[in-house]
């Protein structure tokens, strides 16, 4: 009976792991601005650098051309809208642990890189190592709750790449700012999210404020204009 | 209750709280924050290992030594493949070249009439001096054999042969499957990978 069991349990296992494997990881990186302590969040992340974007881009082989979706969104509060602004740094500094500063940037040199906002403008198209047209602050767009937009980032690997470049690991950095906006009445539209604190502290103080007027002010007019008459 | 003075107050505090949330709330409008992703390209690399390997007799194969005091019309189990030990598909080629010497080191003019491979012309082809593995080599996987015998003729090899020394080298190379061509025979960037 107790072989049963654990056949049973070994089954259900096995079930289960081939089950998962057969869903592929999800191939995009994503920049979500939450609006809480943690600001933004970049996931996966990958086993050399937590805020790895680029879920494609290992393994890459001389001829590759890959591309792959960043989406960037507004994961906070119906109440506030977001800019959100890109740009590049450039090469990572700092990178000792796996590659020195200089062979990074010869590496990234070899390598091509596009970033388009789907449906929208080229915002860079450049070695991998420069800045090129996101040297200088990019707005991607003002969020409302629950918006995003697609980033297509196209890599490609030239077919001449040197076997010098083999098991090569290059690091490159992207910075997002956001800037916050009240949602204005000519705004859409949002559904309620329930994180509504700043409207509330307003509406209970202006009622407040509407309750002294009738109750006390009002009144108070009132038995001054019948003491005149 | 209120004498009029205090009503006043109460009137002005709320005038000004009134105006102050309202404010408050058009004005809300800040800088928050910005933050770093450190993203991370990698490349790949095409890794192979020859495999030389003989047979005793009893089917287990051990790698192979070389053999001693072999005589004419004997055959020597030797088998040879290439293994993909790195994390892409490759293409894979061997080139052979075979030599004999007399004792002296003086070599032998044409060993190839001398010393037969027993070839797997299924799976391999010979063009332009290499054996061409007709099949994408997947990661972790390994050629059929290209050969599995050496044999030392019987008819050719006189007593001048006697302490003579016959070597098969072989030279295994590989390149990238990907993008690399649609045939074996259309790859391009080949490498020295290993000799023997």
């Amino acid at each position: 009976m107790k072989k049963t069991y654990i056949f049973i349990i070994v089954s259900l296992l096995c079930v289960t792991l081939a089950v998962l494997s057969a869903f592929p990881v999800s191939a995009y990186g994503t920049v979500t601005y939450n609006g809480n302590s943690e600001k933004f969040i970049f996931e996966p992340g990958s086993e050399y650098s937590p805020t790895d974007l680029f879920t494609d881009y290992k393994n890459v082989m001389p001829g590759d051309s890959i591309t792959q979706q960043v989406y960037v969104k507004n994961d906070i509060s119906n109440q506030v809208k977001v800019n959100i602004y890109m740009r590049a740094l450039g090469p990572t500094p700092d990178t000792d642990e796996y590659v020195s500063e200089e062979a990074n940037v010869a590496f990234l040199s070899q390598l091509d890189l596009k970033v388009a906002v789907r449906d929208g403008a080229e915002l860079f198209k450049a070695p991998a190592n420069e800045t090129a047209g996101l040297t200088e602050w990019v707005l991607l767009g003002t969020f409302y709750s629950g918006a995003q937009v697609t980033l297509d980032v196209t890599l490609d690997v030239p077919l001449d790449l040197g076997n010098e470049y083999q098991n090569s690991i290059g690091f490159l950095d992207w910075q997002f700012k956001v800037e916050e906006f009240p949602v204005e009445p000519s705004d859409p539209s949002l559904p309620e999210t329930g994180d509504d604190n700043l409207i509330v502290v307003c509406g209970v103080a202006a009622c407040v404020c509407v309750a002294v007027i009738l109750f006390v002010i009002i009144p108070m007019r009132r038995r001054k204009e019948q003491e005149e008459a | 209750m209120y004498s009029n003075k205090a009503k006043r107050r109460i009137l002005s505090l709320s005038i000004i709280i009134l105006m102050l949330s309202v404010l408050s709330y058009g004005t809300y409008a800040f800088f928050t924050s910005d933050d770093i992703a450190t993203n991370v390209i990698t490349t790949g690399s095409i890794d192979i290992k020859l495999v030389e390997q003989s047979d005793d007799g009893s089917g287990i194969l051990r790698p192979f030594e070389n053999v001693m005091g072999v005589m004419p019309g004997e055959e020597v189990s030797k088998i040879v493949s290439i293994t993909n030990t790195g994390n892409n598909t490759a293409w894979v080629r061997i080139k052979l070249d075979k030599s004999l010497s007399y004792a002296d080191g003086e070599a032998v003019e044409s060993p190839h009439t001398l010393l037969e491979l027993d070839y797997n012309t299924a799976d391999w082809t010979y063009v332009n001096g290499f054996w061409y593995y007709l099949q994408p080599l997947q990661a972790g996987a390994s050629t059929a054999p290209l050969f599995t015998a050496v044999r030392f003729s019987g008819t050719g090899m006189g007593n001048e042969f006697q302490n003579s020394v016959a070597v098969i080298g072989v030279l295994a190379q590989a390149t990238q499957y990907n993008n690399n061509g649609t045939t074996v025979y259309d790859a391009m960037g080949w490498s020295v990978v290993e000799e023997y």
